[in-house]
């Protein structure tokens, strides 16, 4: 088990390595370049804009640029932000916090509300229940996320006046302790509502058709043959069994969890990880959203990595060595 | 061995199991009479589809839902009617009064469920037993289905066990709270013949021990004649042929059960000069579209004009022996 886990950490190095260099291209190739964005509108004389080139490095062939950026990674150095000149790091990390907040609450939410509505939807397949959770899930799943978030803000923001709609805090109210908690859960409501109602729809779907075929096994008919209640035969014996490819997809949906915070916390001005990608995107910040990519791909891997460990222990069959 | 009236554990009177699919009737289970005593092991022989499986899981209501539905019938067990009770009161009885084995040990048991685990929790429930003591009492339940090192087993899963131990721990399982009655669908098909032999050895001990009245479905005869007291012959829904087994097997009255009878290799039989075993020419009728009269007329050898048009009755044509079939009523 150890050596597997060393295995797969070590399997991380060249995964990094060629996401990196295939991104470094492609973020290159992209139209427009730092330089535009900094110098702006404002306009500069051509000896400014190519001593800036220069100083970014920019000057150089693009291998030469991806070698020097390679090896400065190497030694754990993300590099500083061009239009804010911080380090990549720390800006990351002062970002983290906010994003991890917002998407283990949609995961949390999603799944345990997915997972329920699956079973429900799977007791009684095709009856009025059944199909209702079906349109519903459907219909959630269908409308992209950008355009519910601002439906939501309108509707319980605007017209219902009920609850704030962008950031995370209230700045001018200056809350501490448990009020400030108090105001964080309420800015998280809407942007974990439009998340949780997108990603809902895939696991309850997946957990309704696996626990539909689940449901049909031999030993879910001994379960019953044993006396034991319905809940029990659902929950303990088939829901189990069933939870298996919705762990496998959940894993694998880990990338489009982060695209949908990117979206989402555009939308909510949350200041996490998705709003700071968003930014460095539009201003061609180079080291930025390397550093972003990186990151992303680190989460990805992991995510994948513990979606496989999670499977050896929902199913005793599976061992790793 | 006659049976008494007041030694029958169960009877089943004019049971019919439907399956109403897309508006379609599959008339499964077409008015079945059967009774079990107690202590005797009941063998109901048909082939795949003739409704002998929804016969059994009628009885303890296991019926897919909500397709299928018994529609007339009663089933009296020590004097309650099944098919009319609660829902709640058929739980107590399931794996309780009545257990029931299938056909597929690598499939029966929960692959995620820990062995002592999948035993425990049937004695937790009908018994009331603490954790500990169940777990302790499954453990004695493996070794007496003949597990050795049960108590190495019981924190094992079913992948680590062999098909012939998977069926042992099945009926260690259907054991567990002492039912008066056990239902064996197909219990060996799926092992191969030498696991077979102990499993059905294994079956023939605790019933001796227990005084268990055993509901045993198979197509395979050579199980029947080794196992069953009396025999009730399954097709197309309908009990064709109900005797003795010795009688049965010296004496079959049913075109059907006589083409079964001769489909089975005999060592004192002489082959037939081409070495094939005479099979029953075409299949099992559609019970979504049975034809007037007799279900098995268009593959009777003896069929004549009465038999298209109407239906025979399940008629006493000796002592203890009934048959559905025009020849043999007068």
């Amino acid at each position: 088990m150890t050596l597997y886990l060393l295995q797969r950490l070590l399997y991380l190095v060249p995964l990094l390595l060629g996401a990196v260099t295939i991104v470094f291209v492609l973020v290159h190739m992209a139209p427009g370049n730092p330089v535009d964005y900094i110098i702006g509108e404002s306009g500069a004389d051509k000896e400014m804009i190519a001593r800036l080139t220069a100083d970014m490095g920019l000057d150089r062939p693009l291998y030469i640029q991806l070698l020097r950026y390679l090896g400065q990674v190497a030694t754990g150095n993300l590099g500083y932000s061009f239009v804010s000149n911080m380090p990549v790091l720390e800006l990351i990390l002062d970002r983290l916090p906010a994003t991890l907040l917002l998407m283990a609450s949609q995961l949390v939410f999603s799944i345990s509300l997915g997972v329920g509505l699956g079973v429900l939807s799977a007791r009684r397949p095709n009856s009025l229940l059944d199909n209702s959770i079906t349109v519903f899930s459907l219909a959630s799943f269908a409308v992209p996320v950008f355009w519910l978030g601002q439906l939501l803000i309108l509707g319980f923001g605007y017209y219902l006046d009920w609850l704030p709609i962008q950031g995370m805090v209230d700045l001018r109210a200056g809350y501490t302790g448990f009020d400030l908690v108090l105001d964080v859960a309420r800015h998280m409501v809407l942007p974990v509502l439009t998340l949780t109602l997108y990603n809902l729809a895939l696991i309850l779907r997946l957990t309704r058709g696996s626990m539909l075929e689940v449901v049909g096994q031999e030993y879910v008919k001994v379960a019953r043959a044993k006396g034991l209640s319905e809940n029990t035969v659902m929950i303990k014996h088939a829901l189990r069994n069933a939870l298996l490819p919705v762990v496998t997809v959940v894993g694998l949906e880990f990338r489009a969890l982060i695209a949908g915070a990117v979206l989402t916390e555009t939308v909510f001005a949350w200041p996490g990880l998705g709003r700071l990608t968003f930014d460095a995107i539009h201003a061609r910040d180079y080291p930025l959203l390397m550093g972003m990519f990186i990151f992303i791909s680190v989460l990805v891997a992991v995510g994948n990595l513990v979606t496989d460990l999670l499977y050896a222990l929902l199913d005793p069959r599976i061992r790793y060595r | 061995m006659a049976v008494q009236a007041d030694d029958i554990l169960l009877s089943i009177e004019d049971l019919h199991t439907y399956f109403f699919v897309d508006g379609n009737v599959a008339k499964s289970v077409r008015g079945v009479d059967l009774s079990l005593g107690r202590g005797q092991t009941l063998g109901l022989v048909g082939e795949s589809g003739s409704g002998k499986s929804v016969t059994a899981q009628s009885i303890l209501r296991l019926i897919q839902q909500p397709a299928g539905r018994i529609v007339q019938g009663r089933i009296v067990f020590e004097g309650t009617d099944l098919a009319s009770i609660a829902e709640e009161e058929m739980r107590r009885i399931r794996g309780n009064s009545i257990s029931m084995i299938f056909q597929e040990p690598m499939t029966s048991l929960n692959p995620v469920i820990r062995i002592g685990e999948q035993i425990a929790e049937v004695v937790r429930l009908h018994r009331g037993l603490p954790a500990r003591e169940a777990l302790d009492y499954a453990t004695d339940m493996l070794a007496k289905v003949g597990i050795a090192e049960p108590a190495r087993r019981i924190a094992q899963f079913p992948h680590e066990l062999s098909g012939g131990m998977r069926q042992r721990v099945m009926i260690a399982i259907a054991l567990s709270c002492a039912p008066r009655m056990l239902i064996a669908d197909e219990p060996t098909t799926a092992l191969d013949v030498t696991i077979q032999a102990q499993i059905l050895d294994l079956m023939r001990s605790l019933q001796r021990e227990s005084g268990i009245s055993i509901l045993l479905i198979t197509h395979d005869l050579g199980v029947v004649a080794e196992m069953a007291h009396r025999v009730a012959v399954m097709y197309a829904g309908q009990i064709v042929e109900h005797a003795d087994v010795a009688t049965l097997f010296e004496r079959p009255l049913h075109p059907y059960t006589e083409g079964l009878l001769a489909s089975v290799p005999g060592l004192d039989r002489a082959p037939t000069p081409d070495r094939m075993l005479p099979a029953i020419a075409g299949t099992v009728p559609n019970v979504l579209d049975l034809p007037p009269g007799c279900a098995f007329q268009d593959r009777c050898p003896k069929v004549h004009d009465r038999c298209r048009r109407e239906e025979p009755p399940l008629a006493t044509v000796e002592l203890r022996h009934d048959a559905r079939c025009w020849l043999h009523v007068v």
